[in-house]
Parts: C-alpha cells; structure tokens; sequence
C-alpha cells in the first residue's frame, strides 16, 4: 500500500531510480547573485524535479530564482534576520545559527552552505562552506585599520554583511576567540570542498579530512565576438580589501594607455576611486556595477584580458567565466581557481603591481598571443559545467544520506513484521500548580478529582516530560499521541511548546518512542488548522521520534462528529494532509456502510476515543466489536482498537456533555480497564494499532498515571498487557 | 603626495598655429605650478588622424623649471622624421618621434601638463596648425559662421549696454544637444546686438576662435553681465561659477543621463554622469533656474526636497517649491518651424523605419534593430534608416555584432547614415514612414518634436520626457515585446487613414511648442530684474 503520492515529471520519470529526498538547503542570504549563491542556484534549478526541496534563508530574492529557473514548488521559508548594533558580530557567529535551528524544519537531509550554517545541529548534514571564517584565520591581521593608538578600531566584513563593523582592538581578539572556539562545537557529516586548495585549508581548520572537492561551472552566454580592445583589461569581485584590486590599480598605473573596468560594488569604492585619482588613473578605471550576465558579458567580450589578484581565493568562479568568455587571465598564483589554470590561457603572477604590469603590456602588445590564450581558455572551460556540480554534489547528498540512515535505527512501522503497535493518548496542556491552565481552572472543562503522584505539574517542563517517558518506556509503549487543541481562539499553546520539548527530549534521550500528533478540532477554521498543519510538517513529521506506518507519518484526530458530512472542510483537510494516514479517535462508531458520505474516505483508521462512554457495561463487547469490524467493512486499512480504565466526567459543568447517559463508568478497581483489555486479547483479526485512553486526561477520570486515587495500578496492568500482545502478529489470530 | 593645484594651466596665445607666418607659438603658464611636481609634454598628431601611432607625430617633455609664465615655442621639421620641438630655446628632456613620417596637411598641437610621478593629466589645451592663413581659413569655415541666419527671436526690450551675457559649457561641439543649443543662443544674441561670450573647458577645435577657456570667465566677467550656464554633466568648474558674487548667474539644466545605462560601453561617461549627480545641489546656488522639460524641473524639485529631508530643515511655511523654468532646449526659427508644419505625409512609400539621435547605449539601438528584425519578418521590402554619429567604438562594435551576427539582417536593410546636414534631415523625415525611439533616457528628445514638425507619425517608447511632449498625438509604448510591436506598427502603416489622423494630431500638439522655440523664452530668462515689472 503505497499512498504518497509525488507530482511526476519528465525529468522525475527519466530519474526515477534515484531516491528522492526531502532536502533543506540553508544558505545565509539569497538575495544578491554572488558566487555561492550561483552555485546554490545552479544545483537547485537541477535538482528540483529529483527532491522535494525548501530554502531556507534570512533573505530570498524570489525574481533571482526565477530567472535562473527555479520554480515554485521549491518551497522557500525565511529564517530570522541577522542581528545588528552591539555585539552583533558574536550574536550573529553563535546565536544566529542556534535560532535558525529551530526554525528550519525536519528533512532527510540538510545542506548547508556558507559559514556558519554548519552550526545548525542538524543531522544529517552536508556543508558546502565555499569559504571559512576567513577573518579567524588568513586574513586575521588584513582587516582595515581605521584608527591607531587608543581608539584603535578595525572594519570587519562578516559574510553576508554588505557592510562593515567597526570593531574597536579591544574586542576584537575577544570576539575572535570565541567564534574560534564555536566554530569546531558542531561536525557535520560531510564537508564539501569547491578546490582542492580549500579542502586543505578546512582540513587545518577543523581537523577533520575533507576528501570531497566539487568544482563551481560555469555557464557561458552565447559567445559575442566582439573586436578586442586591446587596452581594455577587466576585474569581477567585490569592493573589499582582500580582493586587492588596489593592486591591479597600481598595475595598470604602471602601464600607458590601459583602462581597467572593475565589476562590483562594495564599501571600498570610495578608498579604491581615491586611489585611482591621485595615482593619476582616475580617467582609466571605472567601477561597474549591476550589471546584467548579458552586460557582463559585453563587457569581458571586448577585454584583452581577465585580472584577479584577490587573497587566496577559495575558487574564483570569476576566472572560469572569462576563460568561457575567450579572455587571457592574468592572476594571482594562489587560491583555487589556480588548480583550473594552465599557462596556455592564464599567467599566474606574484601578487606585485609590477609583475602584472609586465604581462599587461605583454598582452596589450601581442594581439596574436591573445587570440591564442583566449581560443585555448575557451575550448578548456566546458570542463567544468554547472551540470557536472550539481551531479557531483547530488551523489555526495545521496551517499551521505544513505549512510545515515544504515547508521539510525529504522521507524518503527510494526506492521512490516506484522507487529501491532500500542500508544497512549497523551496530554501537554497543563499549567504548572492548581489552578494554573487545566488543573481546576473552570467549572466546564478543568475540574480534576485525583491528583497525580507528580503533584500539579506543568506539562512544558523537562523533569515532568522526563518523568513520562521513563513511564512509557517502562511500559514498552510503542508510540504516544500528543494532543493539540485547535478551537476559534487558535492552538494551545501550552500544548505547543510541550510537543516542541517532546521532541527534542526524544532526540536528546536517543529514545526509540514514536510520537504522532493529534489533532482536536473544535472549530471550523481551515486557516488555523492549515497554519498548524504546515507547522507539523515543516517542524516534526521528518523528525525521527515521528509515527510512520507503511512509510507514511500518522496524524491523529480527535474527531467530535461536528464536522461528519462538511465536505468542503474534509476535502480541505484531505489536501492539507496529503503526505499524512490520518486516523479517527472518535466520540461515536464508524459507519459501516455509510462512513463514506460522512467523512468522504478522509480517514483510514477510525476507533472510538473513549470505548466505555458508548453503551451500557452489558453491550460494551457487542458495541466495540461493532465499531471494530464497522471501519474495516467501510474499507479503511488501519484496524484500531481502544482500551480505557474507567469514565467519570460528572464534574463538568458542561452542557454539551449534559445528554450522555454514560458519565460515569465506575473502574471497579481495575476490572473495567481488564476487560476493554481482554476484548482486544480476544480479538480474531488482530489490530494494527491499540491505544490506551488515556495517559493523563484527569477531567474525564481516563488516566492511567501513577496517581493518589489509582496509584500504579494502571501502569503496571498496561505494562503486563503490552507484553503479552507483543508476542502476537497482527497477521495471525490470536 | 602632494596634490598639485588644480587651478594649473597651460594655454596656447593664439586660436590656431600658422606654420608659414613664424614656425613657432606662445603659451602661457599659470603662475601657481608646482615645478617638481609637473612636466609640459607638446603632443603632436595628424589634426584629420590623430591615432597612435599612425598619426603621432611626436612628444616633447620639458622640465617647466625653466619656463616662466610666457613661453616660446620652436617648431622644425614638423614634417619629416626629423621633427622637434624647443621651449624658450631649451631641448626637451624626452621625447618621441615617430620612426615613420607622418603625411598630413594640418595638425593639432596639444599642450599637456602632467604630473611627474603618475603621469596624470593635469590641464590639456589643443590648437589646430596649418600650413597657410588659406588652409586654416578653409578648416574654419567648416562650421558656418554666418550669424544672421536662421533668424531667431527678436528682443522685446533694450538690453543694457555694458552688460555681456557669458555662456558657459563644459563642452562645446556642433552636432551635440547642449553645443548646439549653447550656438544658437549666442547666435540669438548676436542677432540682437547684446554682447556675448562663449566659454568651454573643451570645444571642438574647429570653434576654439570663438570659444574661450572656461579660466577666463573669472577674469572677463563684471557685476553688470549675466552667465548663462549649461549643466548636463560633471564640472569641476560649477562651484566657481554658483559662487560667482554679484552677478546674476542662470542655470539651464538638461539633465543627466542615468549612469547605468552607460557603464558598459562608455564608463569614462557613466562616471563622469555619476559625478555630476553630485553637483544637482549646486543648482541651487543659482539665481534662476531653467529645464528642458516637465520630468526634469520635477526631479530637481524632487532632490531639492530629498536634500532638505536629508539635513532635517523643514520646508517653510507658505514657502511654495522653487520656480523652474521649462524650455525646449533647441531654438528653431519662425521661417524653418513654417515651412516644416506644411510637410505632407505620404502614404504609399515603404516601409522606412527612421531613427534620428546619438548613437549611445543609452539610446538602445540594439532594440530598434531587434524591432526591425521582427518587422523584416512581415515586411521584407521594410528598411531601417539610422542618422546619428557619436557612437563610441565599443558600442558600435556591439551593433554591428547584432545586426550582422545575432540578428543576421539581409546586408543593406539597415542604412547607417551618420550625420547629415539639416536639409537632408528634414528630406528623410519626410520620405521616412514612421519615426521610432527606443531610448531609454531622454531629458527632452527634441528628434521627436522634429519628426511631429516634418509629418511622420512617431511609434515610441514612452518615457515620460516624451510622453510629455507628444501626449495623445503619437503612439508609443511602454514595454518592449518586439514581436508584438512589429505587428502592431505593421498594422499602423497598413492603415493610411490612422497615419493620417495621428500626423494631423500630432502637428497640432506640436504646433504651440515650436512657436515658443524660436528664443523668444531665453530672451525673457536673460531679461534683466532690473528692467522686470
């Protein structure tokens, strides 16, 4: 039985035997069109139709997406906002990441580019850093002195700032260090290197082999062959110090007649145009920028030459695309690009004005040795393809992912092997103290007889969640429903953050519970409940504690009977819920025959919420038997089954509950809940699932939690019972 | 290092070297130059080929130590390999001459001071030299000098005597918007027997008889003249001129070019725009100010108030924005403006696409090729007539990359026409179909009013300098589909009866615009307070 459905297309079709992920890309800033962000954009336009992908970023340039290709179902989420004044710098360094964590969603895999997305402790992850934190390390003492002596300050430029932080010396070593000690706090799985100059130089950061090396592209437009200008010399990068273009200023200053067109923006423009005027070149170099790939090609197309002399640049996709583009390169001898570089097309030059003015005049003067290089460094770039990255990088994804799931425990979907599976209804809406939020809050809903062994404890709070999954794990539950209340003030959000915490301190015990959200719609308000579906989706259906039968995470649904027969909002709810098998825990028996026209096939799996309140003590097993059977005959798949240890909600003063002539279901000291127990035992088609009504629902008397009145009675006879049914097969009889 | 001055000059005495009279020349040094920091470099090229090296004559470098302010220059053999070049009897120190001879009846001279450690240019100043006063005589006359034609606006008032009117340019070149409209007002001026000086940094050296150096200004002027000043670019020289005390200084703004769309194929200009940007404050120092159109008086008014924001004054009470004056920037007499509203439109001609204007990148004449492209495609007799000149080398590169390799038009179909003379201008409009524009920055686009004049329906993109002009007369659009566009200008010149209309409404628009183009609205700029009601 395979239900997830995926959108098909021809590519997908073409590919259908690679696996598809659900892949987070994270990436600091998508806005501008720099080098990582290309390369982000070239891989994702590639693997769109493959993986179910989602962005997540502080700022997405939606139009920039677009023109390279990528489309809509792409899904995009932004993330929070870099912080900005004081300490910013370490607050963006430590503190950003940490928020980003918890706002990205749960995916097979996440990849992460740039620094500091790999602080992100989300597993598994493959981190393309492009670049360290480059200020920790090489270019530690190159950061613009502004002021010396007392006030001595500095400019640092931290990624993807478009501006400076002036960061006075006192600070700045502070600030340094601690980054430095952050920035080996968290490993991911894989590091993916863009040169194998910039493998080494993470390998010495972090310690840790980096064998994987995948090459930027490059994408040339069509080629324009224009006649060359063979004074015209051009530079792409940003407008910082360590891009050094105050260097090829000086080069072309030292040469007659040249003119230098400097692509990019950045704050040293001012410094740089200074620069150039009391040099005397003011009138032969220009600062471009905005310019569209077209105009960019323009201009490289009329260029003698391509100049880089930044420091150590990790790649330089820059130099691949004026090798594309038919253009001699002229660079500096280190960083990456240089591994892409052959003195048939490219003269790779100490990082001196002279030494470039040299091959400047060299080439301004030799037509025919440019013709040459730039025929040469035209046929070499199609070597390195956009198409070839994100092929390259795609595998590493796929291989990293792979591994990790051989390495985690498999979900535990029980019916593979035929095992039935035993939950427990599990509430988190509880304040902390009497009379805080549902410990006897209001007459209608909050009146509590018995008290808990824990006291009136909050249900957010880490010891009272740790306290319930030793319980549970004691008891060797299989999976817990956590309910979550959405009514026309909204969701609960006590019961909210409790399912956050849930999670993470499964995550955090390592713990081999499977948790599956329950929904308990109490008003019609498909905004709410597609606002709080989305947030299961993004935040824990691909967590690993998240229910799956049959490869399919669960949804369960407190179901009141209020909406049978809305078509509109169950048709609504079956879209929201597509990837999900929602199942019923309802407050009446499914319809055997006519089940359909009330909840038009939205459920598979339907059982009653609580099986005592449904008929008097003499036809309970006439009336559970009925609702057994009715939801398989009304062709659902999932087989549920429900025992409870007692009813009793005769303090609620509600007048909803006011006509129901079964309020108070004595629990006989425990004879009630054995024989709910002994329905199932007796059962001749075992259930997929049985779930215990409830752990801790104190206002209708459901609990089974070690408390005053009950003590461990419930615990201990729920524990014998899992036990017994474990040694049976749900495909057997019993 | 030590800026040197900018206020350093070198000038040449005479408008024009004479070689047969002495063989020599005078120029004159400003006093102020730094002597260690600045050499004086004589340049010398072919004045009809002036490329390196094949019409470099030669370069002569001299220590300016021993040279006071007046200073002599030798000139020996310009003609031959033997070349050279003294100062006050003094050798060069460098120099280059160039291996082949050089064959050229004129030359241009050019004085350069640089500076001695960066080689930088500090201060340019060219002549042209001849042979004989004959050969000079005929190199002026390729600019007409007669200045009683065409007739423009008669004064309706006297002017005071003593008073010059000083216009003042950056640059000054015929063919050029600003250059022309700079002539003709002196020509006005004249004219009307009002005294008139016409000041530039740089001007075409076939008027630098009749344009002084703009360091001039500062000495020739007195507190009874008027500047007239002309800003459409960066000036270094505009701080000085609104700073001009007592005199009464006007300022005709004909806008900047939107830097981006120059960059690429002419940065020198683009950063030249970028920094005249800078300078929109200066406008306010003026005791007028004028425009060529609505948009532009809008976009001062609007940096005005965006720099009052910026420095927190509040605008006062009851103190309305400032009046800026609108007025074409070209004058067109009476008798031209007569005789263009009669043109007739044929209809039964081809289909002729004409473009008349500068060919800059701004202009985006790769777009009226790709329109032309697609409108081949219905249309194979179709022709697409460009006149224009100022192209930069780079830019027409790229054009003739885009019609002969990217857009492979039939050899012939585009006729570049370059500059021609105004009654060739006004026989194109007149056997052309429709007039196109695809330019993206225009301050006013006075080919448009021309094309409404001379009957051709005009089919534009309608930026709003245009759209100002032409209002419901003539078609334009606002996005460049140039598949759709051709279909929609085949259709237009399909249907005489629409072209017909649109000529007639556009002759009507056009008609109260070029009444007030012959001056008359200069005239009342220059008019003095003193004489105003």
């Amino acid at each position: 039985m395979s239900k997830r459905k995926l959108k098909s297309s021809p590519v997908q079709e073409a590919t259908n035997t690679i696996p598809r992920m659900n892949l987070a890309i994270v990436v600091p800033f998508l806005e501008k069109y720099g080098g990582a962000e290309r390369l982000l954009i070239e891989c994702v336009s590639r693997w769109q139709d493959r993986h179910d992908i989602t962005i997540y970023s502080t700022g997405i340039n939606d139009r920039l997406l677009e023109e390279h290709g990528v489309r809509d179902h792409v899904q995009r989420s932004l993330i929070s906002p870099y912080f900005e004044g004081e300490h910013s710098i370490l607050l963006n360094a430590l503190l950003l990441p940490k928020v980003w964590q918890e706002e990205i969603g749960r995916h097979d895999l996440y990849h992460t580019h740039l620094w500091p997305t790999h602080l992100i402790d989300l597993h598994p992850m493959v981190w393309y850093p492009h670049e360290p934190l480059r200020i920790l390390h090489d270019l530690r003492f190159d950061q613009n002195v502004e002021n010396i002596g007392k006030d001595a300050a500095r400019n640092i430029h931290i990624y993807p700032k478009y501006n400076y932080d002036r960061i006075g010396d006192s600070l700045y070593e502070a600030y340094l260090n601690s980054i430095d000690t952050m920035d080996k706090a968290v490993r991911p799985e894989r590091i993916v290197a863009n040169s194998r100059y910039s493998a080494k130089y993470l390998e010495n950061v972090y310690g840790t082999p980096v064998s994987d090396v995948v090459y930027p592209g490059v994408e040339p437009e069509a080629f324009i062959e224009l006649p060359i200008d063979y004074n015209l010399f051009v530079t792409i990068g940003q407008l910082w110090p360590h891009k050094r273009i105050k260097l090829l200023i000086e080069a072309i200053a030292l040469t007659d007649d040249t003119q230098l067109i400097v692509i990019g923006a950045g704050p040293e423009k001012e410094r740089l145009q200074e620069m150039a005027s009391k040099l005397g070149v003011e009138d032969r170099v220009f600062f471009l920028s905005g310019l569209t790939n077209w105009e960019l090609a323009l201009v490289l197309a009329r260029a003698c030459a391509f100049l880089f002399a930044a420091v150590k640049e990790p790649f330089g996709i820059v130099v691949l695309e004026a090798m594309a583009a038919g253009k001699p390169v002229i660079a500096v001898d280190e960083g990456g690009y240089v591994e892409a570089c052959h003195p048939d097309y490219s003269f790779l030059v100490p990082p001196f004005p002279s030494a470039f003015a040299e091959k400047i005049t060299y080439l301004q003067r030799n037509p025919d040795v440019v013709r040459q290089m730039g025929k040469v460094g035209r046929q070499v770039a199609p070597k390195f393809t956009w198409q070839r990255t994100a092929a390259e990088l795609e595998t590493l994804l796929l291989d990293t992912w792979e591994q990790h799931r051989l390495t985690q425990p498999s979900r535990k979907t029980g019916l593979l092997d035929g095992q039935t599976l035993v939950g427990i209804q599990y509430y988190l809406w509880y304040g902390e103290g009497f009379g805080a939020a549902h410990w006897n809050d209001n007459p209608r809903h909050g009146y509590v007889a018995d008290k808990p062994l824990l006291g009136y404890y909050p249900s957010t709070k880490g010891q009272t969640i740790e306290f319930h999954f030793d319980l549970f794990e004691q008891m060797d539950l299989d999976y817990v429903t956590l309910n979550l209340h959405v009514d026309g003030e909204g969701t609960n959000g006590i019961e909210l953050m409790g399912i956050q915490h849930v999670f993470d301190i499964a995550r955090k015990r390592n713990s081999s519970l499977r948790f599956a959200i329950q929904l308990a719609p109490y008003a019609e308000d498909t905004e709410e409940l597609e606002k709080v579906i989305r947030l299961i989706k993004k935040l824990y259906m691909n967590h690993p504690n998240y229910l799956y039968l049959d490869a399919q995470p669960v949804l369960f649904w407190f179901w009141s009977s209020a909406f049978d027969g809305n078509r509109l909002l169950l048709s609504t709810l079956k879209d929201m819920t597509e990837e999900f098998i929602n199942l019923a825990m309802s407050l009446r028996l499914p319809q055997r025959s006519d089940e359909s026209k009330l909840t038009f096939n939205f459920f598979e799996g339907f059982a009653p919420f609580s099986p005592l309140e449904l008929a008097g003590e003499d036809n309970w097993e006439k009336v559970w038997d009925s609702a057994y059977q009715a939801a398989e005959k009304s062709g659902m798949p999932y087989r549920i089954a429900t025992v409870s240890p007692g009813y009793d909600d005769h303090a609620l003063d509600d007048d909803v509950r006011a006509g129901n002539p079964y309020r108070v279901v004595s629990r006989e000291d425990g004879n009630t809940y054995q024989k709910s127990i002994n329905f199932v035992q007796n059962l001749s088609l075992p259930p997929h699932l049985v779930m215990v009504s409830t752990f801790n629902e104190y206002h209708e008397n459901t609990h089974i939690e070690p408390s005053l009145q009950n003590g461990t009675r419930y615990v201990e006879m729920t524990a014998e019972f899992i036990k017994e049914i474990k040694g049976r097969k749900t495909n057997e009889t019993y | 290092m030590k800026r040197i001055e900018d206020s350093s000059f070198v000038r040449f005495i005479s408008s024009e070297v004479i070689l047969s009279d002495s063989a020599s020349f005078n120029l004159q040094l400003s006093p102020n130059i730094s002597k260690k920091d600045v050499s004086l470099v004589i340049d010398v090229y072919d004045l009809d080929n002036p490329v390196h090296p094949e019409g470099h004559v030669g370069w002569w470098q001299f220590s300016v130590d021993r040279l006071g302010e007046q200073v002599q220059a030798a000139i020996q053999e310009i003609e031959s390999k033997n070349a050279l070049i003294r100062l006050d009897e003094e050798s060069s120190q460098n120099s280059w001459v160039n291996e082949e001879t050089v064959s050229c009846q004129r030359w241009v001279f050019n004085a350069v001071l640089r500076s001695n450690v960066t080689n930088a240019i500090i201060c340019i100043d060219r002549v042209p030299a001849f042979k004989e006063v004959k050969a000079a005589t005929l190199f002026r006359a390729a600019f007409d000098r007669n200045w009683d034609q065409p007739r423009l606006a008669y004064l309706s008032y006297v002017f005071p005597r003593s008073s010059t009117v000083r216009l003042v340019s950056r640059n000054i070149f015929p063919y050029d918007a600003v250059g022309n409209l700079c002539l003709d007002i002196y020509r006005m001026l004249r004219q009307n027997n009002i005294s008139v000086e016409l000041y530039a940094e740089t001007a075409d050296i076939v008027l630098n008889d009749i344009v002084r150096k703009v360091e001039l200004l500062y000495e020739d002027v007195s507190s009874q003249d008027q500047v007239l000043y002309f800003f459409s670019t960066y000036d270094p020289n505009i701080p000085k001129i609104a700073s001009l005390q007592h005199i009464r200084k006007i300022v005709y703004f004909h806008g900047i070019t939107d830097p981006a769309k120059l960059q690429v194929f002419d940065p020198e200009l683009s950063a030249i725009c970028e920094k005249g940007k800078t300078q929109l404050d200066q406008l306010q120092l003026f005791d007028v100010i004028a425009t060529n159109s609505l948009s532009n008086s809008n976009y001062i008014a609007a940096h005005a108030e965006k720099k009052l924001k910026e420095k927190k004054i509040e605008k006062k009470k009851g103190k309305e924005r400032r009046d800026i004056q609108v007025i074409p920037p070209k004058l067109i007499s009476a008798d031209v403006a007569k005789r263009s509203l009669n043109a007739d439109y044929s209809t039964d001609r081809a289909a002729r696409l004409l473009y008349v204007g500068r060919i800059k990148s701004h202009k985006k004449v790769e777009h009226l090729l790709e329109l032309f492209a697609a409108y081949l495609k219905l249309d194979a007799d179709a022709e697409c007539w460009i006149v224009g000149s100022g192209a930069d080398k780079a830019y027409r590169d790229y054009l003739t990359w885009v019609e002969e390799k990217q857009l492979q038009l039939p050899s012939g179909k585009v006729c570049w026409l370059g500059t021609v003379d105004n009654d060739r201008l006004q026989e194109l409009y007149r056997s052309a179909s429709v007039y196109v524009s695809m330019s993206e920055d225009e301050g006013f686009c006075l080919p448009v009013i021309e094309a409404m004049m001379n009957g051709l329906p005009l089919f534009v993109y309608g930026l709003p300098a245009i759209k100002e002009i032409i209002q419901d007369s003539g078609l334009y659009f606002d996005n460049k589909d140039f598949e759709h566009l051709a279909e929609t200008l085949h259709l237009l010149l399909r249907d005489r009866q629409r072209c017909l209309d649109i000529v007639e409404r556009q002759r009507l628009r056009a008609m109260p615009i070029i009444e007030r183009m012959d001056g008359r609205d200069f005239l009342r700029l220059l008019h003095p307070p003193s004489l105003q009601v």
